[in-house]
C-alpha cells in the first residue's frame, strides 16, 4: 500500500507544472498570421478556457491510457504565414537579391499543444523530429498520395527605397481536440492539442515601398 | 535415436519454408510506375540542366536503381528521331510507400544531367516526352514521363521594367491541385513609356486565357473567384496584342488565367514578355519560378501504366 501511494505522489508531483504565460498568437500557431476555416467550426484558440476546462471533465475516466474527444479532423482552412524573408534596399543603386527556397524555413505540420500534453504524443509521425514549440520536419502520405518536394531559385532585382517580401499563402487540414491520459484512475496529462498540415503553398513575391 | 531424427526432420522443414519464403518474397520482375509530368525547363545558353524524373520502383536494390549499370540514357519522342542524351547522375529513395495494386511501391528520383549545350537561343516541346534506359544486362527501358519544354535564352534581364507582384492562384480537379491564373505586377523603372504587348508562358501545355483583369486594389487574400465575381476591368487586347501602356514609375497589377491542353501538374515556369520601347520591339525573359507546391499529389491508379522488366 505504501508503496502504490509513493507512485501515485510521484506522478502527482511530476504533473504540477508552473502555469507560465503563453506568448500571444492569434492562430494558436507562429507560422500562420492567418487560419480561417472554409467549412465551419473553430480553432482551438478560439475556444474559451472555460469551454475547455467543461470538455475535459465530460471526458470518459479510464484506468489506464487515453481518452480523446475530435472538435475537428481534417477540416478544410486555408492560411496566410507570416512573412518568410525581407529585404529592403535603402540606398541609391539597385541591387540583385538571389534566394532559394530550400534555405527557406517553414514547417509543413504545425503542432500546437496546450495544458501538459506532448506534441510528440498527439502527433504520430513515422519520421521527424519535433522540437521547440512542437514544430516537425517531416510528415507521413497515405496510399493514394505521393509526397512532394520542389525547390525553387530566383534572382530578383531590388530597386532604391523598395523592399521585396515572400510570404505564403495556401490550403491545409486542421485536427484539433481535447486529450486525457491516465494512470491506475488518476489523470497524468491532459490538455487541447490542435494540428495543421500543410496541403499546398503558393508563394508571393511582392514588391513595396522600404 | 528417434529424437534425433524428429530434431533433423524438423531442420529440414523449416530450411524448406525458409527457401520457400525467400523465393516468393523476392519479386521476379521489375515493375516500374511513372508519375506523368510536365517537364519546363528555361535556362541561359551557359547553364547545365538538370531533370528529376520521378519513379516509383517494387525493389529498391536492383539494377534498376543503379546509376552505374546504366549504359545509356536519353529523352526522346516517341519515335526517337527528337532525343537529349542525359547523364543519370543519382537515383535516390524518397522515405515513402504506395500501393498500387497488390505491389508496395517505392519513389525513386532519377536525377538526370541534360548532356546538350547549345551557344542560341532555342526551343524545343515534346508532347510526348520518353526517359530511355539501356542497362548493361541488356534491359531497354523505354518509358513515357510526361511532356517537356525546353528553351534556352541569352540572358534574365528585365532592365526597362520590374516584376512587382507575383502570384498563382490554384483550383482542386481530380484531387490535385493546378495552377489556374496568376497576378503580375509590372512597374515601369525606365524614363519613357513602355507598352507591354504580350505575355507567354515558356511551357507549350499552358496558355494565357482572354479574360486578362487589371486589378486596382490587389492584396494576398486575392483569389481568382474574387477576380471573377468582382467588378473588374477586363483588358481589350487589340489584334492580340495587350497594349498595356506604362508611364515611367507607374505599376499595375493583373490577373492572368491560364489554359491547359493537358491537365498535367505544372508548379513553376518561365515567362516570355515583348514589349515596345522607344518605338523598339523587345523581348525579355522572367526567370522560372517556383508558383506553388503541391504536399500530396494524388495518384490516379486507373490511369497509370505499369512497366515490367527482367528481374
Amino acid at each position: 500500500m505504501k508503496y502504490i501511494l509513493m507512485v501515485l505522489l510521484v506522478f502527482g508531483l511530476s504533473s504540477v507544472k508552473d502555469k507560465g504565460v503563453d506568448p500571444y498568437s492569434k492562430t494558436g500557431h507562429d507560422q500562420f498570421a492567418e487560419l480561417v476555416l472554409t467549412d465551419g467550426g473553430s480553432l482551438i484558440v478560439d475556444y474559451p478556457e472555460v469551454f475547455i476546462e467543461a470538455s475535459l471533465d465530460e471526458l470518459k475516466r479510464k484506468v489506464f491510457g487515453t481518452t480523446d474527444k475530435r472538435f475537428l479532423t481534417y477540416a478544410n482552412a486555408s492560411y496566410v504565414s507570416t512573412t518568410i524573408f525581407s529585404r529592403s534596399n535603402k540606398t541609391r543603386e539597385a541591387y540583385t537579391f538571389a534566394y532559394d527556397l530550400s534555405t527557406v524555413i517553414y514547417s509543413e505540420v504545425s503542432v500546437s499543444v496546450k495544458g501538459s500534453l506532448s506534441a510528440k504524443g498527439v502527433y504520430k509521425a513515422k519520421k521527424g523530429e519535433i522540437t521547440g514549440n512542437g514544430e516537425l520536419s517531416v510528415t507521413y502520405a497515405t496510399d493514394d498520395y505521393i509526397k512532394t518536394t520542389e525547390n525553387g531559385k530566383m534572382s530578383v532585382i531590388i530597386y532604391p527605397n523598395k523592399k521585396v517580401s515572400l510570404r505564403i499563402v495556401g490550403e491545409a487540414k486542421v485536427t484539433n481536440g481535447i486529450r486525457k491520459s491516465y494512470f491506475l484512475g488518476v489523470t497524468t496529462k491532459k490538455g487541447s492539442y490542435e494540428v495543421v498540415d500543410i496541403v499546398s503553398t503558393c508563394f508571393e513575391l511582392r514588391e513595396e515601398d522600404a | 535415436m528417434r529424437k534425433w531424427i524428429a530434431i533433423g526432420t524438423s531442420l529440414v522443414l523449416i530450411i524448406i519454408v525458409l527457401i520457400l519464403f525467400l523465393i516468393s518474397s523476392t519479386p521476379k520482375q521489375v515493375k516500374a510506375v511513372v508519375v506523368l509530368k510536365d517537364y519546363t525547363i528555361t535556362s541561359k545558353v551557359e547553364d547545365v540542366d538538370q531533370i528529376s524524373v520521378p519513379i516509383l520502383l517494387n525493389q529498391k536494390s536492383s539494377y534498376f536503381s543503379d546509376p552505374s549499370q546504366i549504359e545509356k540514357a536519353y529523352l526522346s519522342n516517341i519515335s526517337e528521331e527528337d532525343f537529349f542524351q542525359v547523364k543519370v547522375n543519382n537515383i535516390s529513395f524518397l522515405d515513402q510507400k504506395v500501393k498500387i495494386k497488390k505491389d508496395k511501391y517505392s519513389m525513386a528520383v532519377f536525377e538526370c544531367e541534360i548532356d546538350f549545350h547549345p551557344s542560341d537561343e532555342m526551343s524545343w516541346y515534346f508532347p510526348e516526352l520518353y526517359l530511355n534506359l539501356n542497362f548493361r544486362n541488356q534491359v531497354h527501358a523505354k518509358m513515357k514521363i510526361g511532356k517537356m519544354s525546353y528553351n534556352k535564352v541569352t540572358t534574365f534581364s528585365q532592365d526597362q521594367f520590374s516584376l512587382s507582384t507575383i502570384r498563382g492562384t490554384t483550383t482542386t480537379q481530380n484531387n490535385n491541385i493546378f495552377l489556374s491564373g496568376m497576378f503580375l505586377g509590372f512597374r515601369n523603372q525606365s524614363t519613357q513609356e513602355i507598352i507591354l504587348q504580350k505575355v507567354t508562358i515558356m511551357d507549350h501545355n499552358l496558355h494565357i486565357g482572354n479574360d486578362i483583369s487589371e486589378i486596382k486594389e490587389y492584396n494576398e487574400k486575392l483569389t481568382e473567384e474574387d477576380v471573377l465575381t468582382k467588378d473588374k476591368e477586363t483588358l481589350e487586347p487589340i489584334e492580340e496584342n495587350l497594349q498595356i501602356h506604362l508611364a515611367p514609375l507607374e505599376n499595375k497589377i493583373f490577373y492572368f488565367p491560364i489554359l491547359y491542353d493537358d491537365l498535367y501538374v505544372v508548379q513553376s515556369f518561365s515567362i516570355k514578355i515583348n514589349y515596345l520601347y522607344a518605338n523598339e520591339e523587345r523581348v525579355c525573359y522572367i526567370e522560372p519560378y517556383l508558383f506553388f507546391i503541391n504536399h500530396y499529389e494524388s495518384i490516379d491508379q486507373d490511369k497509370i501504366t505499369i512497366y515490367q522488366y527482367e528481374s
